[in-house]
């Protein structure tokens, strides 16, 4: 199950494994929906990183986006149309590199290891 | 405007260090009486680049099936030519090594320009091109120019971000704007300079308008279509935020099918941490080879 890092947590992940703080006591079930209060949370107790069910099975890119809240999958998105130069279904080359940069990028944000999320 | 370029370019030292070693490889390259071993002697008078040379022989950049042990087996599997190509890139780094620049992250920039050299190997190793290690220096080298231009005219470099920053423009046109030139011109003289061969001087000088480069089309076309990859996977950046526009016409006369850039970015990502320590790392620091 893929870690993410507090600081790449997005509102509408879902969390896979319960966090629990350092006296075991139970911040946030699993299968729970991560809103911004439990990234404060998480961030006030010092917890580094969270076990989230919408990276899971992600090693297949293909899958990631599928598998990522719509939120997230809207705001990389559009993130990434305002640095593409150009349209992007000028051409199949063009669509295909812009899906393969919004795997890349969803992929760094579930890691994260994205710079611009930092 | 002409001598602008030029004026911009007499302030970057020649090539230093290894062209005593290029010289020699020329030499034994000429001589129909030497050996593979008299070149691998040459190479590992200077031990760093000699185990460079091999950590780049045994990583995911080349991919041989059997382990390298000495220069020489290095030297026989990569090539006499491919092996003065990869001294060159070298070369090229230690120039404009320690050179600090405001507005480009330097770290950036380097990742940049390696995986655009990594890239357009890749493809010409897909389309089945001789030499592709002079593919891996147009790559590495491409963007050369800006270097220079923030290295050597810093007040004017702080203007083309001013009026890059304050509207949707590309950075190559907002230097076009303040200088009456771009970056890639300013590469191009560079290397012409240096005395390299046309078609890397055409590669650079072309490589955001590679249907005008003439007979160098093909190789500029390559270098092109690399850039516009790296810029896509946002591995590095040499200053441009924006992920520039795609000529159809050189994605068309590279041949490449959509659907093998995906492979492609893959081997960028397996290659870079072993092509960076080769080329960048261990060049902190390092002792200059005996002339």
């Amino acid at each position: 199950m893929p870690k993410v890092k507090t600081e790449a947590l997005r509102e509408g992940m879902v969390v896979a494994t319960e966090v629990k703080n350092m006296d075991n006591m139970l911040l946030v079930a699993a299968g729970c929906v991560i809103t911004e209060k439990h990234i404060n949370i998480f961030s006030a107790w010092g917890i580094s990183e969270v076990d989230v069910q919408a990276c899971d099975g992600a090693e297949d890119a293909g899958d990631i986006l599928q598998q990522l809240p719509p939120e997230m999958l809207k705001e990389l998105t559009a993130e990434l149309e305002s640095i593409f130069w150009e349209a992007i279904d000028i051409s199949p080359v063009q669509e295909e590199a812009f899906k393969l940069a919004l795997q890349r990028k969803a992929k760094q944000v579930c890691a994260g290891t994205d710079p611009s999320h930092d | 405007m002409i001598n602008n370029i030029k004026r911009l370019t007499e302030g970057i030292p020649s090539l230093g260090s290894y062209t005593g070693v290029i010289g020699e490889i020329e030499r034994i390259v000429k001589d129909p009486e030497s050996s593979l071993a008299d070149l691998g002697e040459i190479i590992e008078k200077d031990p760093d680049l000699a185990a460079r040379l091999l950590k780049l022989g045994n990583s995911a950049f080349y991919g041989f099936a059997q382990r390298l042990e000495t220069v020489s087996e290095a030297i026989s599997l990569i090539g006499i030519r491919q092996v003065e190509d990869l001294l060159l890139a070298s070369s090229v780094i230690e120039v404009f090594d320690g050179i600090s620049a405001i507005h480009v992250n330097m770290e950036s920039f380097w990742e940049h320009s390696l995986a655009c050299g990594i890239c357009a190997r890749c493809i010409a190793i897909a389309r089945q091109m001789p030499a592709v290690e002079k593919f891996f220096l147009a790559g590495l080298i491409h963007d050369l120019g800006r270097l220079v231009l923030l290295s050597q005219v810093p007040k004017k470099a702080t203007e083309i971000f001013a009026v890059y920053e304050g509207r949707r423009i590309l950075l190559r046109d907002a230097e076009y704007e303040i200088l009456g030139f771009d970056h890639a011109q300013i590469g191009e003289e560079l290397l012409r300079g240096w005395q390299y061969p046309p078609n890397l001087v055409q590669s650079v000088a072309y490589h955001h308008r590679p249907m005008l480069a003439g007979i160098f089309q093909l190789e500029s076309s390559v270098v092109h279509v690399a850039d516009y990859i790296v810029h896509v996977m946002q591995m590095g950046n040499s200053g441009e935020r924006y992920v520039p526009p795609l000529n159809l016409r050189a994605w068309e006369r590279v041949g490449l099918s959509p659907d093998l850039v995906e492979s492609i970015m893959q081997s960028i990502d397996e290659q870079i941490e072993a092509v960076h320590e080769s080329f960048l790392r261990s060049s902190k620091g390092r002792s200059r080879p005996a002339a």
